[in-house]
């Protein structure tokens, strides 16, 4: 009787002991919900949907990681999506339901102008910080007013170290063509801030004329840039069909000088858009899927569970970003709230993404330190394939 | 000076092969039955991911995608005519409306299945034809010419065979019609079969020539309606002075102007003609 009874206390103490952990894990695993924009349907999909999967799969390996832990206590990363339908209303509701409904302090994604402006009219007010994919740079979209809104990629940053590189490598070079897509106000804001990057360098802009979004038949419009007679045709902005077209007509047209893209028109989609052999030569700061030239969180932690969930697409790469980015600053904040992170973040030296450690710029551009600047790749169409030139370091003043 | 005008007649000639192209099977439909199909951007549309679907995916060339093509998107067009506008035939609201809520359909089943990506065909004919210091692409040149060619089967179809004439009879009373012993249905059937099958066709051949996209639905639609109005609602044959107008003024417009002002402009001389010459060009030919 007596060796039973230390039988079971004995048993008892292990069974306490063994189950310890979990019971402490359990109670100290907590859920952070973040919010996640991306059009789904409509114009802005082709952008913003493969963020969706982009950032599931961050989530995915910042939670078989431990999740994120702030003053000892580790929370697992929830996504909650919304679809803002490619609208600026629709991004607005699609925040509202986020913020009021879903109660996050964290919300990702948005690419358009009018999308982000109309998304920082519920989040600044809620006092919920924002990590958007993109900004074209729009005064309206980016300043002081909204210090709780951040954004992973800017229209200019790459055009510093392109521009630099065409010099370089094109030393005959010195007329430029800059066709800029007529979307969201932007027009003004490349040509402030790229054209004198462009004429610091030695450059003549001869040709700088927007042409709208939904263009169908570019000949005119190109022809028309042609006629300036621009050494180089230098795309400021615009999805990768955008590009790919105006480079259909501008070879058939017989222009032979370079074409580049400052806006990461991804080398691999053009190519596969124009074909070989009227996109040789054409060269983009951006990033390539299964280059092996790519950094190894990039190829092992992105590129290997994209395409075990059977995901291929390269756009990815700005959700998983946003919300690596935004999990940094909190632990680097050792804060939740978004008030107290957007301040940390502000002042930190490097954030990781997947093209190396991005620095924080855009206090003399716009007057607030909101962009992350990473580095990026300059690829060239060769011979129908992606080749990677160097890594450059973009910048925002 | 004398190369520069020369060069904008080539432009034109070029632009306006694709407005044509894409406005017969629209100017078709509503000449006969008399519905605005709205959805006719976004059948062009899937008609070009159906040819890029042949074409690339299933590796057999353009050659062989477009008559596929052309024949799924008719088969599609007879569905469409018994199920969507059939029930609607004397109500054009409600066929209106029907339209409309096909092209929100079709569009986000393409944003869905096919994906929001842009996707490149190869060209018909590679390569530049170069004439002086004019170049285009030798790939416009075959869209100018099938063009042309339709352009001219349609009109001896609709004014010289049987089935020609019952479409005609049905376009001017469709009871009479009716009452004369024309099939009203199948009539119907084969003119969207036909609507549909010349917006795939479309959409295959200029998905080759330029890029192919979901949003070029929205965008080729209002052309093509501006086409229509300039050559007058209910005419067919002059389908070549609308598609040459709106291609004169797509391409010199901006020529003279900034291109944001472009489409601003174009469309405000669409509505001045509609208010001069409401019937347009050539009125009511059908």
């Amino acid at each position: 009787m007596r060796r039973g009874l230390l039988f079971v206390a004995l048993a008892s103490i292990c069974i306490a002991v063994g189950l310890a952990p979990i019971y402490t894990s359990a109670a100290e695993t907590k859920v952070i919900k973040i919010g996640a924009v991306n059009s789904l349907t409509g114009f802005m999909a082709a952008g913003e949907s493969p963020s969706d999967p982009g950032m599931k799969i961050a989530a995915d390996w910042i939670n078989d990681k431990g999740g994120v832990t702030v003053k000892g206590v580790k929370y697992k990363v929830q996504l909650v999506t919304e679809d803002p339908k490619s609208s600026a209303e629709g991004m607005a509701a699609a925040c509202i339901k986020l913020v009021e409904k879903e109660k996050v302090k964290f919300i990702l994604g948005g690419v358009n102008p009018m999308m982000n402006i109309a998304a920082s009219s519920v989040t600044e007010p809620a006092n919920v910080l924002r990590m958007a994919s993109y900004t074209v740079g729009n005064p309206d979209e980016i300043n002081a007013k909204f210090p709780l809104t951040f954004f992973t990629n800017a229209n200019m940053q790459a055009a510093r170290p392109l521009l630099t590189w065409l010099k370089e490598t094109y030393p005959q070079v010195k007329t430029l063509a800059f066709p800029h897509p007529g979307e969201g106000g932007g027009l003004d804001s490349r040509r402030k801030n790229i054209e004198p990057i462009a004429n610091k360098l030695g450059f003549t802009v001869v040709f700088s004329e927007e042409f709208p979004g939904d263009m169908v038949d570019y000949t005119a419009y190109v022809k028309k840039g042609l006629a300036t007679n621009p050494d180089a045709w230098v795309f400021t902005d615009g999805w990768s069909y955008m590009v790919a077209a105006q480079i259909k007509v501008l070879r058939r047209q017989g222009f032979k000088g370079p074409i580049l893209s400052i806006d990461p028109a991804i080398v691999s989609e053009v190519l596969q858009l124009a074909g070989p052999e009227l996109a040789e030569g054409y060269a983009s700061a951006s990033w390539e899927m299964f280059s092996s030239d790519m950094k190894p969180v990039f190829k092992k932690e992105f590129v290997a569970r994209a395409l075990k969930g059977g995901h291929s697409n390269a756009w990815m790469a700005w959700g998983f970003n946003d919300l690596w980015a935004t999990v940094q600053a909190i632990e680097s904040a050792q804060s939740l709230d978004p008030v107290a992170v957007a301040k940390h973040l502000r002042s930190m030296k490097k954030v990781e993404t997947l093209w190396g450690p991005a620095v924080m710029g855009g206090q003399a551009t716009f007057g607030i330190q909101s962009c992350l600047c990473p580095p990026q790749a300059i690829f060239v169409a060769k011979k129908g394939k992606p080749e990677f030139v160097k890594w450059v370091q973009t910048d925002v003043p | 000076m004398v190369s520069q005008v020369i060069g904008q007649i080539v432009n034109v000639l070029m632009t306006s092969s694709i407005y044509i192209m894409v406005a017969l099977g629209f100017a078709l439909v509503f000449s006969v039955m008399r519905i605005m199909n709205f959805a006719h951007g976004a059948i062009y549309m899937i008609g070009g991911f159906v040819c890029y679907y042949f074409s690339v995916s299933m590796d057999l060339g353009p050659w062989v995608a477009l008559p596929l093509t052309t024949c799924v998107m008719a088969l599609f067009g007879v569905f469409i005519e018994k199920f969507c506008f059939r029930p609607f035939r004397r109500d054009f609201e409600k066929a209106t409306v029907m339209a409309i809520a096909l092209v929100t359909i079709l569009k986000t089943g393409a944003d869905l299945t096919v994906g929001p990506l842009a996707k490149g065909m190869p060209p018909l004919v590679a390569g530049s034809i170069n004439i002086g210091p004019i170049a285009f692409g030798a790939d416009r040149l075959v869209v100018l010419f099938i063009v042309c060619l339709l352009l001219t089967a349609l009109i001896i179809l609709v004014r010289r065979t049987q089935i020609g004439q019952a479409m005609l009879a049905i376009a001017h009373d469709p009871e009479a019609a009716s009452l004369m012993g024309i099939n009203i249905n199948r009539v119907s059937s084969l003119v969207c079969a036909m609507g549909c099958g010349l917006a795939g066709l479309a959409g295959g051949l200029v998905g080759s020539v330029l890029v192919l996209h979901v949003s070029v639905a929205d965008s080729i639609l209002v052309r093509t309606i501006g086409v229509i109005i300039l050559s007058g609602i209910g005419s067919i044959g002059g389908i070549w002075a609308g598609g040459l107008a709106m291609g004169a003024l797509d391409t010199l417009g901006p020529y003279f102007l900034p291109f944001v002002m472009s489409d601003p402009f174009e469309f405000a001389l669409v509505v001045l003609i509609l208010i001069i010459k409401p019937q347009g060009f050539f009125g009511h030919e059908l």
